[in-house]
């Protein structure tokens, strides 16, 4: 699961407004999460911190990547002052342990559309305040290729993935 | 199998002062779910046997199969057990903070959360951190603890001038996020960065309810209650 890990991680454009950098990477980990259960199931236990045979480095990477891409929201010119790094932690922790309970409890993850726009009203009101945070709640899914077409360019394709399309302006 | 890093291993399960047969009873028990408690936090739930809980506990084989059928129930034990602490610590403290404003008893609520991790970090880290890892027996209980600050959050709806728009799901993210953060700090044994994340907790699940600038001012005034605390401690 490792590699395809590596795979998700998205390579995103800096110069790509952040909150559709974040938007781009939380699609992508549903779709890839979505696409193939058991690692839905390995890595979500991973990413809440309870998986009894939990691979550290893979789940460092996940978190430090995730709390890393929505602290930036600390530099939106938006952003109050007094906005803790705990916020950014607090908010990917919140977004791990919220998939996972839904696996748990549900047996599956919540629809993505559904669910996404939620995760990133409570990432985007902090930084950008609340009417960029409504703004989220209408925003569609973007097109199944987009966001997480990358991971199609590794060694292992994930299940019910489609084929390579057009990238995002996101990725890189 | 992770282990965690971290405290010295003696016990604070040690030999009962010599009472009557039931508290001596009592006592070999509390031993037993002492001993299990602290194994487990040293080790990871995986690592630990009944070999090294009765010799922890003091107590013979006899003894702990008396009490439990094996390992796993009396780790569920010890987590119903921290649990049942924890919501008593929670409501202890909403009972003290009834009638008042409600971010006020959101504060209350945080506080006691976190005083019940600081008091005894160690069966913090094997209730919190080790309890998923025992497997589906437990992943039900340990998922509606997770969950049991969110009604109370809920409540900050019927106040907020925003509450039209607050996602459905909000407050399992809110408190999901702010157990993630204090679970984490057990992890690496940073138990006094637990106290130090209180005021930002507090700002983060105020913050959709009541916006910055009052989210803000609550999180304020329990920073300075926090350093007032210190200092009065210090002197």
């Amino acid at each position: 699961m490792e590699t395809r890990v590596d795979d998700l991680l998205p390579r995103l454009d800096p110069a790509t407004p952040w909150r559709d950098r974040v938007r781009a990477a939380l699609y992508a980990l549903h779709r890839f999460l979505a696409a193939d259960e058991r690692a839905a199931d390995l890595l979500l236990a991973e990413l809440a911190g309870v998986a009894a045979d939990a691979d550290p480095p893979v789940a460092e990477r996940w978190t430090g990547y995730l709390f890393d891409l929505i602290d930036e929201g600390r530099d939106e010119p938006t952003a109050p002052a007094g906005v803790a790094r705990m916020t950014a932690e607090a908010l990917g922790g919140g977004i791990c342990t919220r998939l996972y309970a839904a696996v748990v409890r549900d047996g599956r993850l919540p629809d993505e559309a559904e669910i996404v726009p939620e995760l990133m009203y409570c990432v985007v009101l902090p930084y950008r305040g609340r009417d960029a945070a409504r703004e989220e709640l209408e925003i569609s899914p973007p097109p199944f290729s987009e966001p997480h077409q990358f991971l199609l360019a590794g060694p292992a394709t994930c299940r019910g993935a489609s084929p390579p399309g057009r990238r995002s302006p996101g990725l890189r | 199998m992770r282990a965690l890093p971290g405290r010295d291993a003696r016990s604070r399960a040690t030999a009962p002062a010599g009472v009557t047969r039931e508290s001596a009873k009592a006592d070999q028990r509390r031993r037993i779910l002492r001993a299990t408690g602290e194994l487990v936090a040293e080790r990871g739930y995986d690592s630990v046997t009944v070999e090294l809980i009765v010799k922890r506990a003091r107590v013979s084989y006899k003894t702990f199969y008396a009490h439990f059928a094996g390992k796993e129930e009396c780790f569920l034990e010890l987590f119903d057990e921290t649990m049942v602490q924890t919501r008593a610590a929670i409501e202890a403290a909403l009972v003290e903070q009834a009638g008042a404003p409600w971010p006020r008893q959101v504060v209350a609520a945080l506080g006691a959360l976190f005083e019940v991790l600081l008091a005894d970090p160690l069966i913090a880290r094997a209730s919190i951190v080790e309890a998923p890892t025992v497997g589906p027996s437990i992943i039900e209980r340990y998922e509606r603890a997770m969950s049991d600050l969110s009604p109370l959050l809920r409540q900050g709806r019927e106040l907020s001038p925003y509450r039209a728009e607050l996602p459905e799901t909000l407050e399992d993210t809110l408190a999901g996020g702010v157990l993630w953060s204090a679970y984490q700090r057990l992890i690496v044994g940073q138990d006094e960065g637990i106290e130090s994340l209180l005021p930002d907790a507090i700002e983060f699940v105020l913050r959709p309810y009541l916006g910055e600038e009052e989210a803000a001012r609550w999180a304020k005034s329990a920073r300075e209650q926090t350093a007032g605390e210190a200092a009065s401690a210090a002197s």
